[in-house]
């Protein structure tokens, strides 16, 4: 079915991405969930800190964030594609749910990635 | 569109290649209204999609060139923003179209690839794309996404690849169907499609498509004098 072009592009991809992804096991698989709206870190929060927590990324932009046994996940946000709840939860150490319009990510740190600039939680939604 | 693809023989009328580019919009537009109707794969692989209007846009690539594929797939993006999605949707269709038409060009005048290597590259770099995009715009790391979008970009463009291959064997056939036109001097298409193509057509017990190119045939003897 496949050239053998094809073959050696494929496994070269697959390479690429298995480098990658030990990369990013083997550095953001930390105990950290860091929220960072544009560029700047909004929240650093341990990963056993259950519970759903509200970022304020901006004037009338607002995202909730829930953090849980399972992994990190976006639970609500005002944005208008909501690209960032369909995404789902993200277990540690694997993925970052990104909100363009906001321009905030949620991904997973380590203790040294902290730029310390805020590490209180903006507010804690019961 | 210079006539490099055998196909380019096809764009020798403005009226032609005009419509032709209209239907593969259309197409390409409902393909991705359909994509729009499944729910999102949340969950297990989150935002990653098919991208069926991919295929078109890899058959026009193939069956017009790269300006009539690039035309097709801006017109798309931006009909497609507009109707469903928001500016921010559209600005990532944006980038990863452009990127994706790009490598697939490319790859395609690289010769290495059959349709379905053109169409891998396609995925793998609209996927690039779009993450390129968002860390430009975010001003933040996301290299944790790629790994598993690379994969998802070699998924998607196998099948979509596969897909694209099945429609253009029979749009190389069509033009046979539509070539007896007696007042349709037939330059490239009569040397490039070998009569071999002409008889299983011929034989061929499907009544729909060949009625459909025939119908398309007589359209073309009214519409050239």
């Amino acid at each position: 079915m496949f050239k053998k072009n094809e073959l050696l592009f494929i496994v070269g991809i697959a390479c690429v991405a298995l480098l990658l992804w030990f990369v990013s096991q083997q550095s953001g698989g930390g105990g950290y969930v860091q929220v960072m709206v544009d560029g700047e870190q909004r929240m650093m929060l341990p990963a056993n800190r259950y519970g759903k927590y509200e970022v304020l990324a901006g004037a009338g932009a607002h995202n909730v964030i829930e953090i849980s046994a399972q992994g990190v996940r976006m639970v609500d946000a005002d944005c208008p594609d909501q690209w960032c709840m369909r995404k789902g939860t993200v277990a540690r150490g694997a993925d970052t749910i990104v909100c363009l319009p906001h321009k905030l990510i949620v991904r997973w740190a380590d203790a040294e990635d902290s730029t310390g600039e805020s590490d209180e939680v903006d507010v804690v939604v019961q | 569109m210079n006539g490099k693809s055998p196909a380019g023989a096809r764009g020798s009328s403005a009226a032609k290649r005009v419509s032709l580019m209209a239907m593969m919009t259309a197409l390409a537009f409902v393909l991705s209204w359909i994509e729009r109707m499944f729910p999102p794969i949340s969950g297990v692989v989150p935002g990653i999609k098919l991208g069926l209007a991919n295929v078109v846009v890899l058959i026009m690539l193939y069956y017009g060139g790269f300006s009539q594929a690039a035309i097709v797939s801006l017109v798309r993006v931006l009909v497609v923003g507009f109707v469903f999605a928001n500016p921010w949707a559209m600005l990532y269709s944006l980038a990863g179209g452009t990127l994706s038409l790009l490598m697939m060009a490319l790859a395609k005048r690289s010769r290495l690839f059959s349709p379905v290597g053109v169409s891998i590259a396609g995925g793998v770099f609209h996927n690039l794309g779009q993450v390129a995009l968002a860390m430009v715009v975010l001003n933040g790391p996301l290299w944790a996404s790629l790994p598993i979008l690379l994969v998802a970009g070699v998924v998607t463009g196998v099948a979509t690849g596969i897909v694209a291959t099945g429609v253009l064997r029979y749009l190389k056939a069509l033009p046979v169907e539509t070539g007896p036109a007696p007042n349709e001097p037939l330059t490239n298409e009569s040397s490039i499609n070998e009569p071999s193509i002409k008889e299983p057509l011929i034989k061929e017990p499907l009544i729909n498509a060949p009625s459909i190119s025939r119908e398309e045939g007589r359209h073309d003897k009214e519409d050239v004098p």
